[in-house]
């Protein structure tokens, strides 16, 4: 059974890097990202992936989700290097066959492993540590300042989280459909695409009516307990950065500095 | 005896021109236990959704302790009368129970302290305090309906209305649910629940208006009830009771309770 | 778009749970990850037909944002805003088309996204392959070989289902 839990990647926990307020890790992600694109040093991007990794070890994520986390891009990833390792013109070092690997070949697919590599873990990181609640919450008050150019922040947010909370509910809904289905014979495993197409058609219309009259029917029961679109509203629990916070994007600041000066710089192994 | 709701000549039409509410009138007692009763189709859930200012009448008026719906005073209604949908799954809709308990009395303005009190009490009044934690869709039917309940208690309204606050509940369920109901109720609270189950309204009502094809056909004590051509005329069966009792009318009278039923038994009995 | 209309905030929240339930439901895996839904972007596309184009718009970025947490893939922030916010929000497109035939509508939007998925697959290429590929056939290729089949079955389903005007005579 699906809940908000399983539909994302989302690792429920409560170390550090769970308890970050939602808009450090965005802002977070946003840094790993320059800097991945910032860089163009094997040795400086190697120790980005080392920070990176530091804070999956803080997360208290396993390795074994981590490759979770990769395995839909593996195909990618593949293709990248092989495509960097043997297209990229310079020194020759090796020849295969017609193939030949040259030193600049090496290097940009060694650039390359690093920076997929990074990306993509800094973004599960993003998505494993913070429950989409969370994330929405984040989003919301990131997107405040937007509201006085007519963004509506709070109905997405209000969207966002009436969506989250019944995804649960109309996948129920659909199994419950598809049952009664298959106890009239319908054939939900066959192979050709028409014939699985025109399995699903009693589906489709139920689910379809339902989800909008309950929109519909939603509407009204929030009305009735006094919701009105924009007017003011008791505040409860609004985000706030604690000490960690403040510390975890001081750190963030001091890397991304550190970086640019290293790079500007030249030094430290330059010649790759 | 002081009236809460007082409904005059309501008229109601769907957007499709079909007439749902065709001049209703009828009156609730405050603090009375009133049930109204009806065929699917009757106007049951329209008519619900009049009492607190959702449905703009076509034609009639109603009033609230003495006052007339209207716009300036609907926030004031919608604060006095609570309106809990059949379907929980129509209501709840944040990611957690506290958060659905605290959206009511968040609309209302009310500081961080008396939204964090309200909840509370609302929660423990339907004993779902320990469940707060939970997202809907991990609830049972019963649970989820004592949620909405309790969404529909924070706003502290004098008046609480139900639309079928038993349908499809289990035996437990139901009983959960009548618990709270008389809970409300010698707290003062005007309860009024739509329902077709008449075994359950004998039992609980003590105010009763008989709703059909838009109309109310009856109105008044539940003695009403024990009139089984006016029950069946309306596409209503008569309860158990009434059934049992009927044909020794003469000698014991209809009972209204279980309890009234018993000792007639056992008078003739001992 | 100031002061959504209630109705419309929770149509648009039921819209996108239906979607994402939808894109659950694979009628056809593609072998390198693309993959035919069951009908998974009508619920958009259908809101920005009755909504218009601004609330499309939004509901589609929403979308898109609640399938990167389920199928996450970020190689490239370029990437990344072509493959979710962009190609889910071109499903607003439909919104042009509010309320009148609804085919040129579902065409417009799954073209939009497709166009969106095409160029990010070449942003790909072009910042971790080597020069000299052409990148363009690949893309299309690839993206077009599980839009085209979602398209012609949402234009089955509009046309076949009656889907708009069943909707619409009940909500």
């Amino acid at each position: 059974m699906i809940n908000v839990n399983t539909i994302g990647q989302y690792i429920p926990g409560n170390s550090l890097i769970h308890r970050l307020d939602p808009r450090t890790k965005f802002f977070t992600l946003l840094v790993a990202v320059f800097l991945v694109f910032f860089l163009d040093n094997l040795v400086h991007l190697g120790f980005l992936l080392f920070g990176v990794i530091l804070v999956t070890f803080l997360a208290g994520i396993k390795p074994k989700m981590f490759w979770q986390a990769l395995k839909p891009v593996v195909f990618i990833l593949v293709l990248a290097l092989i495509l960097q390792l043997f297209f990229t013109p310079g020194e020759k070092l090796i020849t295969i066959g017609p193939f030949k690997i040259t030193r600049e070949g090496l290097i940009n697919s060694g650039i390359v492993f690093l920076r997929l590599v990074v990306m993509l873990l800094s973004a599960y990181l993003l998505t494993a540590t913070t429950s989409p609640t969370e994330l929405t919450h984040g989003l919301e008050s990131l997107l405040k300042p937007f509201g006085r150019f007519g963004l509506p922040y709070g109905e997405i947010a209000l969207m966002l989280t009436i969506a989250l909370r019944f995804i649960p509910t109309l996948t129920e809904e659909a199994e419950r459909l598809i049952k009664a289905q298959e106890s009239r014979g319908a054939d939900f495993y066959t192979r050709g695409l028409s014939k699985k197409a025109q399995m699903m058609l009693p589906l489709i219309i139920p689910l379809f009516i339902n989800a909008f009259k309950r929109a519909d029917e939603l509407a009204v029961a929030m009305e009735a307990r006094g919701y009105r679109i924009g007017a003011p509203r008791g505040k409860l629990k609004p985000l706030k950065f604690t000490a960690k916070d403040y510390l975890f994007l001081f750190l963030n600041l001091l890397i991304a500095m550190l970086f640019v000066i290293l790079k500007l710089w030249g030094g430290f192994p330059a010649k790759f | 005896m002081k009236i809460a709701v007082e409904i005059e000549n309501l008229m109601f039409f769907y957007p499709d021109g079909n007439k749902a509410l065709d001049g209703v009138s009828f009156v609730v007692p405050e603090r009375s236990k009133t049930v109204i009763l009806g065929p699917n189709g009757a106007g049951k859930s329209t008519l619900l959704l009049h009492l607190n200012g959702l449905y703009t009448p076509n034609r009639g008026k109603v009033r609230i302790f003495g006052k007339l719906i209207n716009a300036e005073n609907i926030r004031e209604i919608r604060k006095k009368v609570g309106l809990v949908f059949q379907d929980p799954d129509d209501q709840l809709f944040a990611s957690t129970i506290f958060d659905d308990v605290a959206f009511g009395p968040q609309n209302l303005e009310l500081d961080k302290k008396e939204i964090l009190r309200r909840v509370e009490e609302a929660l423990k009044a339907v004993d779902m305090w320990d469940l707060r934690d939970r997202p809907p869709h991990h609830l049972s039917l019963g649970q989820k309906k004592r949620a909405a309940i309790a969404g529909v208690l924070a706003m502290e309204p004098d008046i609480v209305v139900l639309d079928e606050p038993m349908a499809y509940l289990d035996p437990r369920g139901q009983e959960e649910i009548t618990a709270i109901l008389n809970r409300l109720n010698n707290e003062g609270k005007t309860v009024i629940v739509s329902t077709h189950d008449l075994d359950w309204a004998l039992e609980w009502a003590d105010y009763v208006v008989i709703l059909n094809a838009g109309r109310v056909m009856a109105e008044g004590d539940k003695s009403i009830l024990t009139n089984r051509r006016l029950l069946e005329q309306n596409g209503l069966k008569a309860p158990l009771l009434v059934t049992l009792f009927e044909d020794f009318e003469g000698k014991l009278g209809i009972p209204t309770s279980l309890k009234e039923a018993k000792q007639k038994l056992k008078k003739i009995m001992l | 778009m100031k002061g959504l209309d209630l109705r419309v905030v929770t149509r648009g929240g039921l819209a996108l749970a239906l979607a994402v339930v939808l894109s659950f439901i694979k009628i056809w895996q593609m072998p390198q990850g693309g993959s035919v839904t069951l009908l998974s972007m009508l619920p958009v596309v259908y809101f920005a037909y009755t909504e218009g184009f601004l609330p499309g718009v939004l509901v589609g970025v929403l979308y898109g944002l609640l399938q990167y947490l389920i199928e996450p893939y970020f190689v490239h922030p370029v990437q990344f805003l072509l493959d979710y916010p962009v190609a889910f929000g071109a499903l607003g497109l439909a919104g042009l088309f509010a309320k009148k035939s609804p085919y040129p509508g579902v065409v417009l939007a799954i073209a939009g996204r497709f166009l969106a998925h095409l160029i990010s697959g070449a942003v790909f290429f072009a910042s971790y392959a080597p020069e000299g590929q052409n990148p363009w056939v690949y893309s299309a290729i690839y993206n077009g070989s599980y839009l085209l089949p979602e398209l012609i079955l949402t234009l089955g389903a509009v046309y076949f289902l009656k889907i708009f005007e069943r909707l619409r005579k009940v909500t």
